[in-house]
């Protein structure tokens, strides 16, 4: 676009005066982003290279010391582990769900699957405890084979987490493959339909193919809400958890707890890097979704 | 068909059942009485033994753990309208802050924008314990660690509503917007007249999702705030034995109250909210 300025004024002079009314409105919010989030963020990296008492400039050496801490390896281990259980198992669920769910438009079931979402934890610790410890409810059902478990404190407590991880976020999910699914126009049904392709091939030829550049969208926001599961964990099993269940969240908490904010640092970066990857991935998504 | 519909009744009973189970339970042990709630919890109580078993319905409805919690434990009372404030104080700064740059986001056209929306965008999936230590360091430095403050303005400036409320007003036609220039309206004028209106939908949206998660806080108020008495009532967590076990059923119930009206009231704004954060420009 050519833009109408005089000869007396430059290009950006002509922007700054005619076309500057965003730029007012964005203000407040950079401001304070950037005071809160964006020079912390700053911050950060600068603390993690430097050296835990002396402050000094220390290269790499927090991150060679937080990748051989044991509590670190194990911590990142279960994160992954936690990530790489629920994350397909709610996808599989959630799909299986919108495909029974999206074909009316307002499906009462649909709304009952997001309620989780809206309950806080601090409502539901009681029952959780009420069901998974030790004389709990599961016990009680599985007494004769397992004989006395506490679901809570024991490796168990993994299967359990994985379990309010699909419960809490199944109806978040369940909504974007719906939106997905009705983003696909109804003829192309109707066309295979004459064609006498079953259900099947229906799903597989076009739904398939049409829902998949939504897929890592819908991957990358279930990520992020995995983040979210150590509220549970912390209401429900406190500060030192099982084992099984000892994630990044906990190992920082210790950490700021101990004072140790240049390994700190050095960790949140790493874990930073590894999400703003997929944030990035994210991003490329959404571009597709949008015009595909 | 008949058969196939019973089919998908009895799915949709255990469905409900599944989602809403905790529910009914807290809700139910809540109207117990002391005696009813140590034989229903049994040996998930300190001090108790026995299996736990829930009844469908309580044997004697009382109102009495409520009556407890809000006349005796002034430690709950303070709590809760912590989090009413913090959660108004979060929302209302969200949208006033917020919007005007939303707007901005949507709808002006310079070339760097595009960036800066992209790190709006990484902020927004970045995981609070990752900025969790920078960020109290600010809030040390600001003097603001341990008051209100220091939950209310990282929140205020949270990322995500102004994504969600970007995404809806990009909706709005373009064209609309000329015709308005066209006409001689200033661009506040345009904001106001045409922008607000036609995103009502996508703050409501916002709005919803931010109460939901700042009702829910934990780690945020976890870490920056020591005093109890400065709490949300999301981490009102006394340990449960015998004696208070009522309250504390009580307690889960009440603090459910607010965000379930919500949720009724707009679930269906929550519904578009979720659905635009995937698809559509």
């Amino acid at each position: 676009m050519k833009l109408p300025y005089r000869k007396s004024q430059t290009k950006w002079t002509y922007i700054f005066r005619n076309n500057t009314w965003g730029f007012w409105m964005l203000l407040p919010s950079i401001v304070g982003v950037a005071v809160f989030h964006v020079i912390p963020m700053a911050e950060m990296f600068k603390r993690s290279f430097a050296n835990n008492t002396t402050k000094a400039f220390a290269g790499f050496q927090n991150y060679i010391s937080v990748i051989g801490n044991p509590s670190f390896q194990l911590a990142v281990k279960n994160t992954i582990l936690f990530l790489g259980t629920c994350i397909p198992v709610l996808l599989f669920f959630s799909l299986l769900a919108a495909y029974f769910v999206s074909k009316k438009k307002d499906d009462i079931r649909k709304t009952v699957m997001l309620i989780p979402m809206a309950i806080p934890v601090a409502s539901i610790v009681l029952v959780w405890k009420l069901m998974f410890s030790r004389y709990g409810l599961l016990d009680k059902l599985t007494g004769g084979f397992a004989g006395g478990v506490d679901f809570l404190n024991s490796k168990w407590a993994f299967g359990v987490l994985v379990i309010t991880y699909v419960w809490r976020n199944i109806g978040y999910d369940v909504i974007l493959w719906a939106a997905a699914f009705n983003s696909i126009d109804r003829c192309i049904y109707e066309a295979a339909d004459m064609d006498g392709a079953d259900r099947f091939m229906q799903f597989r030829y076009i739904t398939w193919p049409c829902i998949l550049p939504y897929g890592s969208v819908i991957v990358i926001l279930s990520l992020l809400n995995a983040f979210k599961a150590f509220r549970e964990v912390y209401l429900i099993a406190g500060e030192y958890p099982d084992q099984s269940i000892y994630l990044i969240q906990h190992l920082f908490n210790h950490w700021l707890a101990d004072l140790k904010l240049e390994h700190l640092c050095a960790a949140a970066v790493l874990v930073m890097i590894v999400v703003s990857l997929s944030a990035l991935l994210f991003q490329k998504a959404l571009d597709k979704g949008v015009y595909s | 068909m008949r058969r196939k519909n019973g089919l998908a009744f009895v799915g949709t009973l255990l469905l409900v059942w599944f989602m809403l189970e905790p529910i009914f339970i807290v809700v139910v042990c809540s109207f117990m009485k002391g005696e009813e709630i140590r034989i229903s919890f049994g040996g998930v109580l300190q001090g108790s033994t026995g299996y736990a078993s829930v009844p469908i319905l309580p044997y004697y409805f009382s109102a009495g753990n409520f009556k407890e919690l809000l006349l005796r434990t002034f430690e709950f009372f303070v709590m809760f309208w912590n989090s009413v404030g913090q959660v108004i104080c979060i929302v209302v700064g969200q949208i006033v802050i917020g919007v005007p740059a939303a707007w901005a986001f949507a709808k002006w056209k310079v070339k760097w924008i595009d960036y800066l929306f992209g790190l709006y965008i990484i902020l927004m999936l970045i995981p609070f314990q990752v900025l969790m230590v920078p960020e109290y360091l600010t809030l040390y430095h600001l003097n603001m660690v341990d008051t209100h403050f220091s939950i209310i303005l990282p929140g205020v400036f949270a990322a995500f509503p102004v994504f969600i409320m970007t995404r809806f007003l990009k909706a709005v036609p373009d064209e609309l917007l000329e015709a308005a220039r066209l006409d001689g309206a200033a661009e506040a004028c345009i904001f106001f007249q045409v922008g607000l209106p036609l995103g009502k939908q996508g703050i409501g949206a916002a709005v919803i999702l931010s109460f939901i998660e700042y009702w829910n806080a934990i780690e945020a108020p976890m870490t920056f705030l020591q005093q109890r008495s400065k709490w949300p009532v999301s981490l009102y967590l006394p340990n449960i034995t015998k004696e208070n076990a009522g309250i504390a059923l009580a307690a889960s119930v009440i603090i459910l109250i607010p965000t379930l009206l919500i949720f009724v009231l707009g679930h269906d704004l929550m519904e578009e909210g979720i659905a635009n954060t995937g698809l559509k420009g």
